[in-house]
């Protein structure tokens, strides 16, 4: 549509914003309900849940959640476990690609397929035994068990040597001359060319991470080490009739993502187009 | 230098840098090793066992598996319903009898969920990119509207949508109230034949539940297909448009018989990636529905989770995981087999 720089007539051009308008706002619709919801009071929901406003703005809905719900506690958790998580998973990646792309050693291209491949394993598939090995580890309802075996990603090492592939050979020439190690040159030449990779790898961590609920849900039991998706999921069960209160936790976990989304868009985008991995 | 030195210092140079491939490398593969590949034999042995987590695991052979997946035939029943006048079809299913009847309610609704999610996303998602490729202004703005469900929490998404559900006095009952009181007002109290108020329990009854999780999921995965196809149709050379417009094709016209087969590839992309991960989800029941009401909603992973998570049974629990895999394996490769058919290469 309009594809082409094509002087559309100004009625269809006003359809189709019309249109697109009117899509958009059902896409979004949710979180504006969501976000209305957690600023009134529970009676002020049941009598009209579609108005926007109440009476007035009830931020105290927040400082409960935040304070009595706890999920202040459970906000910090999830920010630990999701630094953790991008931190590794961008360390690891940025030696593996390096390796992949840069260095020459027997069954490179091999082990590359093999661990492609297992981007195709689904999760479920080792729920059972991590969840054993974690009790062998003795990580069961530590935070490290939300972190160590989540920080290895065969599409975020495969992203890097994708980025680290269009780089001129001459690039690190020169610093081998002078004698630089593999390690400085990396270090020193490829990671600060590689913001954007790094950005596009940022992105797809902080969501795995900030989402993660299956794997929380077996891994932590007491409560002052739940993450923000299991607070959210206790709070759904005791405080059912209350939906200000429920939405408000809600809104603290969902934001931030929206926010770091609008913000990189770009790099998101990019991640999808480039490699496809679904959250 | 004789020759042989210079081979052997490449040689050396060689070895040096291939040990460094690996240091470089070692993070990663002792990563895969520990929490992939270990697990993923553990898994495996599991399956063919009786295991609670706290005793050893008992080997089963094929136990496991023969109970998810094994049936046995009961002719009588099959007599007795076709004597009791039921149809052949409801026969049929008196004579199966399924050793884990639940497992198979779970299968079902797994296949029909994802099912429902392809059917829902991958058009509107190709109509939606289509109309964004466009070189008007905004266009990253309504991109970005469309993406917002696909970044939020499932689990936040999923309690959002849980009061848009809600019987009584959730947002979409309330808007099909409005709307159907201000159409009597209008049109069909005058004349007489008032609509009545249908109040569906989206997720309270058997019949709407999974529909109404299917419809949540869509919403959130529209976004995603979209981002795909539109990066697939800005790939599209501008040179194909010019050359079809000069002709006189008319915009359907480039739509179907330049782009879309151009964009086959993409479609087939987005099938097998949407496939895999609707065959595993969990969260959207657990969190809304509990599997129920009746079982409705409840899909393989989550029935695994009972399984092994609630009820202790990590061995059949983990023949429920290989079955998971086996399925997602064997329909993505019939798909990539169908895909030769229809997929267009240059």
């Amino acid at each position: 549509m309009f594809a082409h720089g094509q002087r559309g007539e100004l009625l269809p051009k006003i359809l189709f914003y019309v249109v697109l308008t009117i899509v958009g706002l059902v896409f979004v619709y949710p979180f504006i309900f969501m976000v209305a919801t957690s600023l009134k009071s529970s009676p002020e929901v049941f009598k009209n849940i579609l108005s926007l406003f109440g009476e007035r703005l009830r931020f105290d809905n927040y400082t409960t959640v935040l304070e009595t719900v706890n999920m202040g506690r459970y906000m910090v958790n999830t920010i630990i476990v999701t630094l953790g998580v991008v931190a590794g998973q961008i360390v690891t990646s940025l030696l593996g690609g390096y390796a992949f792309a840069r260095i020459r050693f027997p069954g490179r291209d091999l082990i590359l397929t093999l661990y492609l491949g297992t981007v195709m394993i689904p999760f479920t598939v080792i729920l059972i035994p991590m969840y054993k090995m974690m009790v062998v580890f003795g990580w069961i309802d530590k935070l490290q068990s939300l972190v160590i075996p989540w920080i290895f990603t065969a599409s975020g090492t495969f992203l890097m040597r994708q980025f680290f592939k269009t780089f001129p050979k001459e690039l690190e020439e020169a610093a081998y001359m002078d004698g630089a190690s593999r390690f400085t040159v990396l270090w020193r030449i490829f990671v600060p060319l590689a913001g954007p990779a790094i950005a596009t790898q940022f992105t797809i961590s902080f969501l795995y991470a900030w989402n993660s609920f299956i794997w929380p849900l077996v891994a932590i039991q007491s409560k002052a080490n739940y993450v923000v998706t299991q607070g959210l999921a206790d709070i759904q069960g005791g405080y059912h009739a209350s939906p200000p209160l429920v939405l408000a936790g809600t809104t603290l976990v969902i934001i931030p993502t929206v926010l770091v989304f609008l913000f990189a868009q770009k790099y998101f985008i990019e991640g999808v187009a480039t490699i496809g991995i679904k959250k | 230098m004789p020759k042989s030195h210079i081979t052997e210092a490449m040689t050396k140079s060689r070895i040096r840098e291939a040990i460094e491939g690996y240091l470089f490398l070692l993070p990663n593969l002792v990563g895969f090793l520990i929490f992939l590949a270990i697990p993923l034999a553990i898994s495996f042995y599991y399956s063919f066992t009786d295991y609670n987590l706290f005793t050893t695991p008992k080997f089963l052979g094929l136990a496991n598996y023969t109970k998810a997946l094994g049936v046995s035939f009961d002719p009588q029943a099959y007599q007795a319903a076709l004597a009791q006048g039921k149809s052949w079809f409801a026969a049929i299913d008196a004579w199966i009898k399924p050793n884990d009847p639940t497992f198979w309610v779970a299968l079902r609704n797994t296949v029909l969920y994802a099912l429902g999610v392809l059917g829902f996303s991958i058009i509107p998602a190709f109509l939606l990119a289509w109309l964004l490729n466009s070189r008007l202004r905004g266009m990253t703005f309504y991109r970005a509207l469309i993406y917002i469900p696909v970044v939020a929490s499932v689990v936040g998404s999923a309690l959002v949508w849980g009061w848009i559900y809600q019987q009584q006095s959730g947002a979409l009952n309330t808007i099909i109230s409005g709307t159907i009181s201000w159409l009597n007002k209008l049109i069909f109290t005058p004349i007489g034949h008032p609509l009545v108020d249908p109040l569906i329990g989206w997720l309270v009854l058997p019949k709407y539940a999974l529909f109404s999780l299917i419809l949540m999921t869509s919403w959130a995965t529209i976004g995603y297909d979209m981002v795909i196809f539109l990066a697939a149709l800005q790939g599209i050379p501008g040179h194909l448009y010019e050359a079809a417009t000069v002709d006189g094709a008319s915009r359907w016209h480039i739509l179907f018989r330049i782009i879309v087969p151009l964009m086959t590839p993409t479609i087939f992309f987005i099938f097998v990636i949407n496939t895999i991960s609707s065959l595993q989800i969990f969260s959207e029941p657990y969190i809304m529905t509990q599997g129920g009401p009746a079982n409705s909603t409840l899909t393989i992973v989550y029935y695994l989770y009972q399984k092994g998570f609630q009820r202790f049974q990590m061995g059949y629990g983990s023949s429920l995981a290989w079955i998971v895999f086996a399925l997602i394996f064997i329909i993505t490769l019939i798909q990539f087999r169908l895909s030769g058919r229809w997929v267009y290469e240059e």
